[in-house]
């Protein structure tokens, strides 16, 4: 199983997800965008972080980059794709998610742990929760209010609405395409996670999916 | 000859702007100005062109091949094209 965590420069994220996975029981393959190519990898994970330093928008200039076309190649192909934070921004500047992550309102960069409800639990990434599941998760963003364009299906949403984000959506998926706001690969380690494990679920989701 | 088109990236009047409405509410209004702001992102373009309208209609034409504003949430319009 090669679960690929891709690092952009500005992504600060990827060796938390890399500790999840191996508190999950599976080892990630750290990958530099430059040498990602499609269809070597059984999932991939896009970390949290400042991607070009959030220039432009956040995930604009990532999203830009010939790493998302492979990524999008390997999404069309059925590969899960998740996307932590500036990764969820990122696959919404690409168009693999609908709507846009616009700046809070009311403005302001967020760091605090919050309450996140699982909504749907029919995802490659969230399947071994219960539907209606509230965990906590911490978020980090200056960039997280979602705003739709049209349909969308939401996976996580927030208890209270920290960001203005619509209708309290935190996470939204498109077949085998998921984005969060929370950090779920920050909410793993009972030593050092101060609200629990509920980010565990995730990473053992995908897990169970792939080994189907 | 060169020409710089100065693009403002703003919120479509139906997204919020919460930048705007803190610099009004909470900066100017506290200055006893009663002012509507509206915040958008200037980016200098400096494009090769016959005339300004073309340079304008080169610029706004690489902003929407680089999303320069994401057409989801934003407009991209042209505040000025100044000859270099």
């Amino acid at each position: 199983m090669r679960i690929a965590v891709l690092k952009f420069p500005g992504t600060n994220g990827d060796y938390d997800v890399l500790r999840a996975l191996e508190l999950a029981g599976v080892r990630g393959e750290l990958v530099w965008y430059r040498d990602y190519a499609a269809g070597k990898y059984d999932a991939v994970v896009l970390a949290g972080g400042f991607s070009y330093g959030d220039r432009l928008r956040a995930g604009a200039i990532a999203a830009a980059t010939k790493a998302m076309d492979h990524v999008r190649e390997d999404a069309e192909r059925g590969v899960p794709v998740l996307g932590i934070c500036n990764g969820f921004q990122i696959l919404t500047e690409a168009g693999l998610l609908p709507g846009a992550l616009i700046p809070n309102d009311p403005p302001g960069f967020i760091s605090r742990w919050v309450a996140v409800r699982v909504v749907d639990t029919r995802t490659p990434f969230t399947h071994l929760y219960e539907e209606g599941e509230v965990v906590y998760m911490p978020i980090a963003h200056g960039e997280g209010r979602y705003v739709p364009a049209g349909e969308y299906k939401a996976a996580f949403k927030y208890v209270v609405n920290p960001n203005g984000s619509y209708d309290n959506v935190a996470g939204i998926y498109e077949k085998n395409v998921l984005g969060l706001m929370p950090h779920p690969e920050r909410a793993v380690d009972p030593h050092v996670s101060r609200r629990g494990v509920g980010g565990l679920k995730l990473w053992l989701s995908l897990i169970s999916w792939l080994k189907r | 000859m060169k020409y710089a088109v100065y693009l403002n990236v703003t919120y479509k009047p139906s997204i919020r702007d919460p930048e705007g409405e803190t610099i009004s509410k909470d900066l100017l209004a506290r200055l006893g100005y009663s002012v509507e702001v509206r915040a958008g992102k200037c980016l200098v373009l400096v494009v090769d062109a016959q005339s300004p309208d073309e340079a304008a209609s080169n610029a706004l034409k690489i902003a929407k091949e680089a999303r320069l504003g994401n057409p989801n949430v934003h407009v991209v319009e042209v505040l000025k094209v100044a000859p270099l």
